[in-house]
């Protein structure tokens, strides 16, 4: 038992670290962006003027000076405020954070509830059964289509026939639940499609790969039921690369649905991040990226403690 | 002694993309209750399809085309479902090769004990079947992964797991092949010995032909998917019939005596197993005649062997009938 405390706690210490040089990373590209915020507020603007902005946003220090100041100004939770509105990006984070996570986990959650089952059906079906090989065409043809493209599809079915769902607006949680729920199902299920062809294909090549393992075959020849070799056996075996595709899969949620965010009008993250690059609003950029950023890497933190409980070979520290 | 296991003209072939290759051909045999046979030959002569086909365990590629099996009077290759089963987990054992690979690597030793022994005195049984094959340190045993044993210790348990049930027949396949060498006999010393002690009967398959006239009542010889000699081991060892089997021991290291007369092996066995008639190692036999790829040559009565070679009585001087 100690030897997994410490390895999760190793797991903990290293995805800090990794966020500490992700943030020195962010914070230095930002600044490499061609043009600086004197450029953006005041593009023709007087000298002193331009002197004066650099003085209230500090542009004059050292740039490690900056950071610190930067870092330690997010640790209590002041994320700068937006070039363009003068608002402070905390407050937009805190309606758009809630709503990028809740796409993402809602996605991220249909599609495992409905790809693995299938994936693992047509896996363990598939000498068997032509349908299994219909899964698996299935599951890479739903892949290889953009999400832009089903988005388009599923605006031109429902904006013709409504079926009762919102399309191309977000209605918020607090303001009507009904209307809420009308409104995430578009986003969500375009979302979804991706992930689910993503999960029968990764689960199918997991569990064919772990039936052809030696251990598999001597639980055969030690009389051990199916079903208690695909629970006891294939389902641990196959645990591990399914982990990565919900981590790889949930990262790429909540960093890039940007364009599902764009047709269905969603106010979330990925579409606070594209109008700030537009606008060389560089504060929103960076506050957002580095939050985003942190999101992955704690995603792969906790995908890799998940990896070192279900496989003990790789519980090293 | 009754008869324990029954082959009786087995063809078996697997089927691959656009035909079906042979692995084994007509293939007959009888094992004694108790009894440890030794089977030798080259890399596909179908060995390891002889051992699986037994526990019905050929996969989905592998097609009975032909033949029999019975074991204790049933007809092995009719069971399905829960008979298949419970000839499985109880008349039948299996060890395969190489024990990292036999072993689930995420389930600790004493989870795949419990999956064996559902009683709830599992963990005495356990111990007192890692005590059986020298594992004196269940503490460290029990809870450990596959991957914390060394091959030896894993083998061991994967032995254990084997004989707990003590089955009628145990069928190892290459036991050794993956231990280091120092430890090869103590293996097979345990696994012989507890056999012994429960009247368990013993397949097993090895390329150490020493090792296996050690511990075997008799030998068999495959080649190209056929037994071109069963000899009782004290025979085999001193003299060889068949021409294959003469090569192959000849080619032992530290067997070049007297005896080496010409035989060494030459050539490999065919890549794939050949239904024409003939024998099947013609190509590569310094005895060659022509008859020799007339017909198959049947496994006949030789002394205490059988032996497939029509050219028995030249060769050895005597009259093979
Ligand atoms: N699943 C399979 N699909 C197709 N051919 C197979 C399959 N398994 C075995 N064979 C073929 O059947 C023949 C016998 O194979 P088998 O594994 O029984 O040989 P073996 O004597 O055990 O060899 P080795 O000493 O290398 O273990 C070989 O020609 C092999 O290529
Ligand atoms: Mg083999």
């Amino acid at each position: 038992m100690s030897q997994i405390l410490k390895f999760i706690a190793f797991r903990v210490g290293s995805a800090l670290l990794t966020l500490i040089g992700v943030s020195m990373f962010i914070f230095v590209a930002i600044h490499m962006l061609p043009g600086s915020f004197e450029d953006v507020l005041a593009p023709r603007g007087p000298e002193e003027l331009r002197q004066q902005i650099a003085d209230k946003f500090g542009l004059n220090q050292p740039l490690p000076v900056q950071y610190v100041k930067w870092l330690s100004a997010v640790a209590t939770g002041d994320l700068g405020i937006s070039l363009i509105t003068q608002d402070p990006i905390a407050d937009s984070f805190a309606t758009r954070v809630p709503v990028t996570i809740e796409l993402a986990v809602l996605a991220t959650i249909t599609s495992a509830l409905i790809g693995i089952p299938l994936g693992l059906w047509s896996g363990l079906a598939h000498r068997r059964t032509a349908v299994s090989g219909i899964a698996r065409v299935a599951g890479s043809f739903i892949m290889s289509v953009p999400d832009f493209v089903i988005a388009s599809v599923f605006l031109y079915v429902f904006s013709r026939y409504s079926l009762g769902l919102t399309v191309g607006q977000w209605v918020p949680w607090h303001e009507d639940a009904i209307g809420h729920i009308k409104s995430v199902i578009l986003p969500a299920a375009t979302l979804s499609a991706v992930g689910i062809g993503l999960f029968i294909t990764t689960t199918r090549n997991a569990v064919i790969g772990v039936l052809s393992k030696d251990y598999i075959m001597a639980a055969q020849a030690r009389g051990e039921e199916p079903r208690d070799i695909v629970r006891g056996h294939v389902l641990r075996n196959i645990s591990n690369p399914l982990v990565t595709t919900l981590s790889i899969y949930l990262a790429y949620l909540i960093g890039g649905a940007i364009i599902v965010e764009y047709v269905y009008s969603v106010p979330g993250m990925g579409r606070f991040l594209v109008q700030g690059l537009l606008n060389r609003d560089y504060p929103i950029v960076q506050a957002t990226v580095l939050v985003i950023a942190c999101a992955v890497v704690l995603i792969n933190m906790a995908a890799d403690v998940a990896y070192g409980l279900i496989d003990p070979r790789l519980r090293k520290g | 002694m009754r008869d324990l296991l029954n082959v009786e003209s087995l063809t078996i072939s697997y089927r691959t993309r656009d035909h079906l290759v042979t692995a084994l051909l007509e293939v007959s045999l009888t094992l004694a209750q108790g009894e440890i046979l030794g089977i030798i030959g080259e890399s596909g002569c179908g060995k390891s399809t002889f051992s699986s086909v037994i526990g019905k365990l050929l996969g989905p590629a592998g097609v009975v085309e032909n033949g029999h099996i019975t074991f204790g009077g049933k007809d092995v290759l009719s069971f399905s479902g829960q008979e298949l089963r419970s000839y499985r987990a109880n008349d039948i054992a299996y060890v395969f090769q190489d024990p990292m690979n036999t072993l689930d690597p995420t389930k600790t030793i004493g989870a795949q004990f419990r999956r064996l022994i559902s009683a709830s005195a599992w963990r005495q049984k356990a111990i007192e079947a890692l005590a059986h094959v020298g594992l004196t340190d269940w503490r460290r045993v029990l809870p450990s992964y596959p991957h914390q044993l060394s091959g030896g210790m894993a083998q061991r348990a994967v032995i254990a797991m084997a004989l707990i049930r003590k089955p009628r027949l145990l069928i190892a396949d290459e036991p050794t092949a993956a231990l280091d060498a120092s430890i090869r006999c103590s293996v097979m010393d345990l696994l012989t010995a507890w056999c012994a002690e429960i009247g368990s009967a013993m397949i097993i398959i090895s390329h150490d032909i020493p090792v296996i006239s050690n511990y075997c009542d008799r030998i068999g010889v495959m080649y190209a998917g056929r037994f071109v000699e069963i000899a009782p081991a004290e025979d085999f060892i001193v003299g060889p019939r068949h021409p294959y089997a003469m090569a192959l021991l000849a080619s032992e290291p530290g067997q070049e005596g007297e005896d080496a007369v010409l035989q060494s092996l030459e050539g490999s066995p065919p890549p794939s197993i050949s239904r024409a008639p003939g024998c099947a190692f013609a190509d590569r036999c310094i005895y060659r005649t022509a008859p020799c790829s007339a017909g198959f040559p049947p496994l006949v009565a030789c002394g205490s062997s059988k032996v497939a070679c029509i050219r028995l009585g030249d060769i050895h001087g005597e009259a093979a009938s």
